[in-house]
């Protein structure tokens, strides 16, 4: 795989994160790794950037934090959007949640016409 | 199509109607009359919308600021003669990890995370101090002088190898050279043998010498070579057929004793 087929391997795994009500943009900068910002609109503290990149000694191709932390093989991109949310999803204190979940599920639509 | 300003307004205006709604729902809530558990065994409930665990010491910022309650750590004397205090990573130290990633020059910076970053995330900065010490552990350095981090190594479980486990190691860009990274990598991994790892694998920029020489001198295997990252393997060995690499303390005890 080029670094091409990479950066298509993250728009796969964006179109997953959108569908899960998730922001995520590629960013290319200048002779760096191509990486994909990630966030909830409704919690914009929970972001982060993901990376492709080779993995093992088998080569396949996986997606990871950027802290080096390895997600999943790109061939499975829905599993590895659900590792990133839950990996960056708060969890509130409040164990009550579903009063504000349904709130903002009621809202999603709206922020994510918005956001995109 | 929408005026980002306005965008940004009428997303603030949402969320802070969310807010109040899910605000307003726990005070209903709060206010019914509460059945009796019948286990009574079962914590209670913490509020909702209170300040979140991890985020609860991290209210100051001001550097150097010791994490309340923190554990004392095991006292090192590195090969300048400097000295740190090496612990567990805990979730109250939040701020300094915030405070170490502040310190970092940029370069350092996109080394450890492999893209420019300018500021870890609250969602990381949990993720990063909230942790299990089995699949997911984290040991820092602390400066012995004014308590602020200077170094971290953590190894994090693979989901579908419990073998293995990624690693990274960063070092304050004035502390490198002296030693910290293996001694943070040794104890790093004999707290993995302890959790049952058996292998460390690394990815790392292409750019990193000074962790690809960290990782060479722990016996590490380059196993792939890619446009701008490297990964590498470190099989580790079963604490009883090891002998402490030359350089490093025996885990426990300080670099004076020996």
């Amino acid at each position: 795989m080029t670094r091409h087929d990479g950066i298509a391997c993250l728009d796969v795994l964006a179109a997953q994160l959108h569908a899960r009500g998730w922001t995520a943009c590629i960013t290319m900068p200048a002779g760096r790794l191509t990486a994909l910002s990630v966030q909830d609109p409704h919690d914009r503290a929970q972001w982060s950037d993901v990376i492709a990149a080779p993995g093992g000694a088998t080569g396949d191709w996986w997606y990871w934090f950027s802290w080096a932390e390895r997600i999943g093989p790109v061939h499975a991109p829905a599993a590895a959007a659900e590792v990133i949310i839950r990996a960056l999803q708060r969890p509130m204190d409040g164990a009550d949640l579903a009063g504000c979940e349904a709130a903002h599920g009621e809202g999603r639509s709206d922020v994510l016409r918005l956001c995109q | 199509m929408i005026h980002p300003y306005l965008a940004a307004a009428l997303i603030r205006e949402r969320h802070a109607t969310l807010l109040a709604e899910a605000e307003a729902t726990r005070q209903a809530r709060s206010a019914r009359p509460r059945r009796p558990r019948a286990d009574a065994t079962v914590a209670p409930r913490p509020r909702l919308y209170q300040t979140p665990r991890w985020w609860r010491p991290a209210r100051s910022q001001r550097p150097g600021l010791r994490a309340q309650s923190a554990p004392a750590g095991t006292p090192i004397v590195l090969r300048d003669g400097s000295r740190v205090l090496i612990r567990q990573v805990h979730s109250a130290d939040a701020p300094l990890l915030a405070d170490g990633f502040a310190r970092l020059s940029t370069d350092s910076r996109w080394m450890r995370f492999l893209t420019p970053k300018k500021e870890l995330s609250p969602a990381e900065l949990r993720y990063f101090t909230d942790l299990d010490h089995h699949d997911h552990e984290a040991l820092g350095a602390l400066d012995n002088g004014d308590g602020r981090g200077v170094g971290i190594a953590r190894f994090i479980r693979h989901a579908d190898d419990p073998d293995a486990a990624d690693i990274a190691v960063t070092i304050a860009d004035d502390w490198q050279g002296r030693g910290l990274g293996s001694e943070l990598l040794a104890r790093l991994s004999d707290r993995a043998r302890e959790e049952g790892i058996r292998r460390f694998t690394a990815l790392v920029a292409a750019e990193n010498v000074a962790v690809a020489g960290l990782l060479r001198n722990a016996s590490a295997s380059l196993v792939r070579r890619a446009s701008g990252t490297r990964e590498y393997e470190i099989a580790l060995v079963p604490s009883e057929e090891q002998d402490p690499p030359a350089g490093l303390e025996l885990p426990g005890l300080p670099a004076e004793r020996r």
